[in-house]
């Protein structure tokens, strides 16, 4: 081996002192996975020293780091002297670091992407290998971040504002599914449609904000009456729709008495006064007559206005 | 001119990359005929729709940069093959979204790593390569590559598809220089001819 000069010792001072300060996690192997090297990031962020750790198997120290997925990799990576490289989104880290940053750390973890790095011996042949740890925190939270926006962008286009129920649209597409399902499937499957009776009467003598709330009121009544399986929308001002999934006439009967005595008889308070209100009711149990969901829609429509007709506040089955 | 060179050293390159591969899997993998031909990146999404076939694809992308020459390297991986090639890789688990990652970055160091370091090698270039980043999954080629059509350059591109006999298996890769590497690789490339 040739001999040092000073100026070659002085670069290799410097240069390991890079290697020591580089905001990026450097550790050597060898293939039997004992620690060579361990830099200042990797001291700093597993609080274990160099020295400490010099020569001992990574797995031992760190039994959390899947073994199995590891060895394959760096497997790969002696056998082919290729790199191998790894994104936190196929696995989030390597090595559990947790959150440093009190006031700009979001995550409780750093997110890691990782190179696995062949290091050759004067021979040739692939003796240690290298691993070379990034902290991509920020843009692994910036990217979840933008993910959680969206899905709750999707759901709000879904909600009607004032009430939390289905929008229209939303609704529409449920009823044309369920429609669907009864022609391939059969069974019993029954659409109710209802509206406050008087609103505008409501609107006009008490404010729209009193509307309003009468509304909500409405919404969060059906919401209390309703299984799981139920959808129930706003369909337009004052008129709802619920798609009752495997029911008949009978059940959807025994639901709609239940909200419709209990809209009669609980009064919205706004301003101190005392609104009591009712809704007229009309039922289709889907069968074989209507073409598609539009007319079954109709259907209950109908049985809404007979309902109207015979004086309100009560329900009417569509025959 | 440039062309055949290149054919030539791609041909070694991918010798060389599918020797690798089927030393690591233990199999048999047939050897393409490399194509190398100068596209307008705005002909890059047909390129690869071509190959689309109302098929799903997935893609890894990995930048490279040596003296004078850069690009990116892409495979396109069929999603209906990444259950297949998970069980040649020997991975623990065969199902779920991680696991095509997975496959999509483990089959692109393996592939791009070999070609590029055999290109570097026959043009005495030392490639460094970036960490690759794993495309929208599970959507059309055409929409995957609708952003890249905006750039008016000339691109050289090599693209190669790998089959493995016996196994629902393929992949297509595809290696692009920027317009900017061309002079230096011409000039690479008649050296060597020399």
């Amino acid at each position: 081996m040739p001999s040092l000069n000073p100026e070659s010792v002085s670069s290799f001072h410097w240069m390991a002192d890079m290697v020591e300060s580089v905001e990026v996690g450097l550790v050597v192997l060898d293939l039997k996975f004992r620690v060579q090297m361990w830099n200042g990031f990797m001291e700093h962020h597993s609080g274990m020293t160099a020295s400490k750790i010099h020569n001992q198997v990574l797995f031992e120290l760190f039994p959390d780091i899947p073994r199995a997925w590891l060895s394959r990799k760096v497997e790969a990576v002696t056998l082919l002297n290729t790199r191998a490289f790894t994104s936190w989104e196929q696995r989030p880290y390597l090595l559990r670091f947790r959150n440093t940053r009190p006031i700009t750390g979001t995550e409780e973890f750093m997110y890691q992407n990782l190179t696995i790095s062949p290091l050759c011996g004067p021979s040739g042949k692939v003796e240690k290998v290298c691993l070379m740890i990034y902290d991509v925190t920020d843009i692994a939270s910036s990217k979840r971040a933008l993910e959680r926006a969206n899905d709750q962008l999707a759901k709000l286009n879904m909600i009607d504002k004032l009430t939390g129920l289905l929008n229209r649209g939303t609704w529409e597409n449920l009823l044309d599914a369920e429609f669907s399902r009864h022609q391939r499937y059969g069974g019993n499957s029954t659409l109710v449609m209802f509206d406050i009776d008087h609103f505008k009467a409501i609107n006009d003598r008490f404010g729209h904000l009193a509307g309003d709330e009468v509304i909500r009121h409405t919404a969060a009544t059906i919401r209390r009456h309703l299984r799981h399986s139920d959808s129930a929308g706003r369909y337009g001002g004052e008129e709802f729709g619920i798609i009752l999934p495997e029911t008949d006439t009978e059940g959807a009967l025994t639901i709609c008495e239940r909200i419709l005595s209990a809209i009669s008889r609980e009064p919205v308070t706004v301003d101190s006064h005392n609104i009591t209100y009712t809704i007229s009711i009309g039922v289709a149990p889907l069968t074989d007559r209507p073409k598609n969901y539009m007319a079954w829609l109709e259907q209950a429509d109908q049985a809404m206005y007979s309902a109207k007709q015979a004086g309100r506040n009560q329900i009417v089955t569509f025959s | 001119m440039l062309n055949d060179y290149l054919r030539e050293i791609a041909n070694v390159a991918m010798g060389r990359s599918s020797d690798l591969l089927a030393r690591l899997l233990g199999i048999f993998v047939r050897q393409p005929i490399p194509k190398v031909a100068f596209i307008a990146s705005s002909e890059l999404h047909m390129t690869i729709a071509a190959a689309d076939d109302e098929a799903h694809y997935s893609a890894a992308c990995q930048g490279f940069t040596g003296a004078g020459v850069a690009g990116e390297a892409m495979l396109l991986f069929a999603d209906s093959s990444f259950r297949e090639m998970a069980e040649m890789l020997h991975y623990d688990n065969l199902d779920g979204p991680a696991v095509n990652i997975e496959v999509l970055m483990d089959m692109s160091s393996i592939l791009f790593g070999a070609f590029l370091k055999g290109i570097g090698d026959q043009m005495d270039l030392r490639l460094g390569l970036s960490h690759p980043t794993v495309l929208g999954q599970h959507r059309q080629i055409a929409e995957l590559l609708d952003h890249h059509h905006n750039h008016e350059q000339q691109l050289l591109c090599i693209e190669i598809t790998y089959t493995i006999e016996n196994h629902n298996i393929q992949c297509d890769m595809l290696v692009l220089f920027t317009e900017d590497s061309l002079p230096f690789l011409q000039q690479r490339l008649q050296y060597l001819a020399e």
